[in-house]
């Protein structure tokens, strides 16, 4: 199980992975699950393989929207962005089940309706994440690899300075500083093909720009793992 | 060719020389202040800039700023105007709307070859 915390980190994914079942709520910040889901079903026109079952089709992983509304024009609006069912939030164990059951099961057969009530599901989810960076892509874009791994540990050097500025901001509640060094670290990242690390940031960016401090914390821990992921591959890189 | 890379970002503006270098000679600034300084001895030595890129946001200057200020200086000193691309990030929409009368295109951040690439091609920077 793979995790995203907004539309576009979604839509990376697929890029790298594919899926047997995608649970994706509507509303999250970057791009919504409409959009998202709109993004995946043009990646899978464009790549995906054909799907074993019926050859003559390619492969289509089953999309289920996750929505507080649970209003037929909300769910019409996530058949129309290529979902392909929804459940309702707050999320209830047993619809959940059902619904994994349904579409990552054996056959898919799309049918759009799923009620729920109410108790609170929750397996602990667990974490597969991609390399912290796509060197043959950088190396492809730049076009030399002594360059790549140079601005790369440049970045990982910038971004243990930036992480102390971004906790430092943090603790002052200097929410602008804190933003605009997301903005800098995110920025570098994705020039250098260091997705995650650069999705980080953008998350970081985000809720600063929001306002809301709460997430934040824990955000920069994970930062810190990112950037000593990175450390590491790097090392074994550059040998 | 002489071409001025504007990027205060280090991964941006080493991706952006390392592109550009095949058309020419790169020079690169770092911020709003060390480019106006560049353009200007440009001028001065009567070897004008061809081409520059400016970040749209910059830690002195916005960018928008910078690109006003040199086209008022070229259409001041020199009877060459430098073809000038605006690189910007997603939510620039506005500033880019703004920038676009100054100049001749913009691409957006993070950089990629190919998008470089092409925009080279529509000013006739590159063939192909």
């Amino acid at each position: 199980m793979d995790i995203a915390e907004n539309g576009r980190q979604a839509v990376d994914a697929c890029r790298q992975h594919a899926y047997d079942l995608i649970l994706m709520d509507v509303q999250m910040p970057v791009m919504d699950g409409y959009e998202a889901a709109g993004a995946i079903r043009q990646l899978e026109a464009a790549t995906a393989p054909p799907s074993p079952e019926a050859p003559e089709q390619q492969q289509r992983t089953p999309i289920v929207a996750m929505t507080a509304n649970a209003l037929k024009d909300d769910r019409d609006r996530c058949l129309a962005a290529g979902m392909d069912d929804f459940i309702t939030k707050p999320i209830k164990r047993q619809a959940l089940l059902n619904t994994v059951t349904k579409w990552a099961g054996n056959g898919h057969t799309p049918v759009a309706e799923v009620g729920g009530a109410p108790t609170s599901g929750g397996g602990a989810p667990s974490k597969a994440p991609p390399l912290p960076m796509d060197l043959q892509t950088a190396v492809e874009e730049f076009g030399d690899r002594p360059l790549v791994l140079e601005v790369a540990n440049e970045l990982l050097s910038n971004g243990q300075r930036q992480l102390k500025i971004m906790e430092e901001a943090l603790k002052n509640g200097d929410l602008d500083r804190l933003r605009k060094e997301a903005h800098a670290v995110k920025g570098g990242a994705w020039t250098i093909e260091a997705r995650p690390l650069g999705d980080l940031a953008e998350t970081i960016e985000h809720h600063s720009r929001e306002r809301e401090s709460d997430p934040i914390g824990p955000l920069l821990e994970r930062f810190v793992k990112e950037l000593d992921r990175l450390e590491s591959f790097l090392r074994q890189q550059t040998g | 060719m002489r071409i001025l890379v504007i990027d205060d970002e280090f991964a941006a503006l080493k991706k952006l020389e390392v592109l550009l270098s095949k058309h020419g000679d790169c020079d690169a600034a770092t911020n709003a202040k060390q480019a106006k300084e560049m353009f200007a001895q440009a001028i001065k030595e009567g070897k004008p800039y061809d081409l520059i890129t400016i970040d749209i946001g910059l830690p002195d200057a916005s960018g928008l700023e910078l690109l006003k200020l040199f086209s008022s200086l070229e259409s001041r000193n020199s009877k060459l105007e430098s073809k000038k691309i605006m690189v910007t990030g997603s939510a620039d929409a506005d500033d880019v709307l703004d920038a676009s009368k100054y100049c001749n295109g913009y691409i957006t951040k993070p950089i990629k070859k190919e998008v470089l690439s092409q925009k080279l091609k529509q000013l006739g920077i590159e063939k192909g």
